[in-house]
């Protein structure tokens, strides 16, 4: 079915400390080779993040400073104030801007785009840090090879979703335009097909013709539609 | 620490004609947050980064039909080879990008990112032992 932040996100994340030192952190970020890391409490919550742009804020400072003092503004006692926490606590950005395993990869982007952010910490309904999602992740499904498309389409979507028999369909994927031929046995699931895989993650076209043996449709079957499927 | 030393010394391109999944695709290949997207005279047009796709997909635009130039930042910040740190971090926090193209004689040589300066930075902190001073 649709992608989802957990098809893509990276588990389990590293996270860290609220009361762990800047070189702490410093050095776990440069380990992992992660640009940020979500920072939990005593109880494991996460409460906040800690990225690289908290660390740059130092450099942020030194432009600032060099300034003539009259040009010095709020801006550099802000920065100033940052950078000289002793402690991931005073370093990070909170409270975390989170998301759920859930959610859907277009609103992950319209997320990080609208606040700024590079990743997201994803968390369960207690607060706890499931995994990351990154920018980098919610790319890849601009990535999608035609036979990944094919595949996620017959074995998500066909088998797994509408329990149809693949073996009725033709399915082919060309430059993430799906064609699917065949008879299946119900309207409603030659219904259901037309509606659902344009919305499928790269699927970027559909050419559907699908027949079917047996009109179970007794009522007007626009009604129970979802709305219009977004592209992601 | 001036940006000769602290740039990764390969370029990686685009075109704007290419589609937003190729461009995609080519910064996974090469580890790369952004890449530089040239003209028919191997000018410098524009830079495109991994943000800008993702403000595609939050649009909801469809990758593969979308060329570069629909979301590419064209007459990038760019920086020489000489160019200081303090410079190159007040450019980043000044307009707020993460990239720069470190450009000689109108010719692209490296890039250089806000992950290569803040490196500097922890490593330099690191030696002097000092913590947030």
């Amino acid at each position: 079915m649709k992608a989802r932040v957990s098809d893509v996100m990276s588990r389990p994340p590293v996270v860290i400390a609220a009361d762990a030192t800047f070189k702490a952190v410093a050095l776990l970020l440069h380990e992992h080779g992660v640009g940020a890391m979500p920072v939990v409490d005593g109880a494991g919550r996460v409460i906040g993040v800690l990225s690289e742009a908290d660390l740059v804020v130092k450099e942020e400072r030194a432009y600032l400073e060099s300034r003539p003092r009259f040009l010095q503004s709020h801006a550099v006692r802000e920065a100033r104030n940052k950078s000289e926490g002793r402690v991931v606590a005073q370093l990070m950005s909170s409270p975390a801007v989170v998301v759920t395993p859930d959610t859907s990869l277009q609103e992950a982007a319209r997320i990080m785009q609208e606040r700024g952010l590079r990743q997201l910490p994803v968390v369960d309904r207690e607060g706890r840090p499931l995994g990351v999602v990154t920018r980098s992740d919610l790319l890849k499904v601009f990535l999608r090879s035609d036979n990944e498309i094919r595949h996620d389409l017959i074995q998500g979507l066909i088998v797994k979703g509408l329990g149809i028999d693949p073996s009725a369909l033709t399915v082919s994927v060309d430059e993430g335009v799906a064609t699917i031929k065949g008879t299946v046995e119900f309207r409603s699931d030659a219904q259901m097909l037309e509606r659902l895989v344009p919305s499928q993650a790269g699927v970027v076209g559909v050419d559907i013709d699908v027949g079917f043996r047996v009109d179970d449709s007794e009522t007007e079957p626009e009604s129970s539609s979802p709305l219009a499927p977004p592209l992601w | 620490m001036r940006a000769r030393d602290l740039m990764q010394p390969e370029v990686f391109t685009t075109n704007p004609s290419e589609s937003l999944t190729d461009a995609a695709r080519r910064m996974r290949d090469h580890e790369v947050g952004s890449l530089l997207v040239m003209g028919q005279h191997k000018e410098i047009l524009a830079v495109i980064s991994e943000r800008d796709l993702l403000q595609v997909m939050a649009d909801g635009i469809a990758p593969r039909l979308t060329p570069v130039a629909v979301c590419m930042t064209r007459d990038p910040v760019t920086v020489t080879p000489e160019t200081g740190l303090q410079r190159m971090a007040e450019l980043m926090a000044r307009y707020g990008i993460r990239h720069l193209p470190v450009v000689e004689q109108g010719v692209p040589v490296g890039m250089v990112s806000a992950r290569d300066l803040i490196w500097v930075d922890a490593a330099a902190e690191r030696r002097t032992g000092g913590v947030g001073a």
